[in-house]
């Protein structure tokens, strides 16, 4: 056995009665091995520290998701609901595609934004007609109850009439959620060429469905334009990269 | 192995999630007649989870004759009596103070607790890259051997494993002896 061996063995608690009298020895001979050997244990507390930080964070986040599961409130205001739950379950798929790809990867911001980030209105405010907006309530409240077949036909119906381009990130939505990522990719393809406060998340969630599709080149590409842009998943997306290299 | 205790000796933090949210509903049931206040309940019991994991990483359950959950109410309540110990609460903490032969006391390196090499060492941590933090958590911290560490990080073989953790090594020495 090496003296690397030895040394870790010891740092990591398992050096049996024998090594351990023959580590001796060798410290005995070289007495930089025990700055070494000092130097890794204080790198395994560290670690640990930061690991339990780390792991707080995300028990934290977790309690918050129980609690808001057991106080559930009527939201006031319907698309926020419906926005907050998209981005749950696009997020999550993306942390289950990174967890995948990662395995012992830790992402609490993720976790954390899937569950509590409250999604402002961020869909322009535009004047609607009384039809477009039971329309849409009804495409919502679809979605909502995880109809997601019936929530994209609205969706799609909605498209043509209005053109609104947050519809196609709608779209992109469902069809994911029906596990049918090569029918999103087009549709955010097409997003991500149009003018919308959203388009950096359609990025995301782009680069997401190419990854799902093992398509790692354009994938890596719209996350190093996200990481670029620094406003949203900047470090979700520098994590990601680094898998996919 | 357990499934639970591999989960906690192995698992990332999502599957360590999990099972938080497994154990909650036993371990609130447990603690609801401390009558702490919903925040100071949730707080201790995720310290008393990330306890348990630590205990499990150490090896102290590999050969419990009792449930696993039942393991953590007792880190539990001696949690909730340090505690109340320390806060100026009414109740009287010494009618929970656990018993000698079930205290599951154990010292944890705590932030405030660093020596000023460890602060430093700490900040130089995080500088390197995250495939390297990330080796030397789970080789030094959560005792993955090699083999493990080559399967989970999708490594091509031991060897790259190893040479990449003598160079974190050296890396993170770098940082100490010329900080960026």
């Amino acid at each position: 056995m090496d003296k690397e061996q030895l040394l870790d063995k010891y740092v990591r608690g398992t050096i049996t009665e024998e090594e351990q009298i023959l580590l001796d020895e060798l410290i005995q001979i070289n007495a930089n091995l025990k700055e070494e050997i000092e130097f890794r244990t204080a790198v395994r507390d560290v670690a640990g520290l930061e690991d339990r930080t780390q792991l707080k964070s995300v028990l934290q986040a977790t309690e918050q998701k129980l609690i808001g599961h057991q106080t559930k409130v009527i939201p006031i205001y319907k698309k926020r609901s419906f926005w907050a739950a998209a981005a749950s379950l696009l997020i999550l798929f993306g942390v289950s595609l990174y967890m995948l790809l990662n395995p012992f990867a830790v992402d609490p911001e993720a976790l954390y934004a899937a569950n509590f980030e409250p999604y402002k209105n961020v869909v322009y405010p535009m004047v609607r007609s009384e039809q477009q907006l039971s329309d849409e309530k009804k495409a919502f409240s679809a979605y909502e109850n995880e109809n997601y077949t019936d929530a994209l036909q609205q969706f799609e119906t909605l498209y043509q009439n209005t053109s609104a381009p947050y519809l196609l990130l709608y779209q992109a939505n469902c069809h994911m959620a029906l596990s049918d990522t090569k029918k999103a990719i087009p549709l955010l393809e097409k997003f991500i060429t149009l003018d919308s406060p959203l388009l950096i998340r359609g990025k995301w969630y782009l680069a997401l469905a190419y990854l799902k599709e093992n398509n790692k080149a354009k994938s890596s590409v719209l996350l190093t334009e996200i990481v670029a842009d620094g406003s949203y998943k900047k470090t979700t997306a520098t994590k990601l990269l680094e898998a996919i290299d | 192995m357990k499934e639970e205790l591999f989960i906690l000796k192995r698992g990332n933090h999502l599957a360590l999630s999990k099972l938080y949210e497994d154990y909650r509903s036993y371990f609130m049931q447990f603690a609801k007649k401390f009558n702490l206040d919903p925040d100071t309940l949730a707080d201790i019991y995720q310290d008393s989870f990330i306890a348990l994991r630590e205990h499990a990483l150490k090896g102290n359950l590999d050969h419990l004759k009792s449930a696993i959950k039942t393991y953590l109410t007792s880190i539990g309540k001696y949690m909730i009596y340090e505690r109340l110990k320390t806060s100026k609460s009414k109740i009287a903490y010494e009618n929970i103070a656990p018993k000698q032969d079930e205290s599951v006391e154990y010292k944890l390196l705590e932030e405030d607790e660093l020596s000023s090499e460890q602060v430093a060492l700490r900040v130089h941590f995080k500088k390197l890259g995250k495939r390297c933090q990330e080796m030397l958590t789970l080789f030094y911290y959560r005792g993955l051997t090699i083999e493990e560490i080559t399967d989970s990080l999708g490594y091509e073989n031991k060897n790259v494993v190893k040479s990449q953790k003598s160079r974190c090594l050296k890396s993170l020495k770098d940082l100490i002896k010329n900080p960026l």
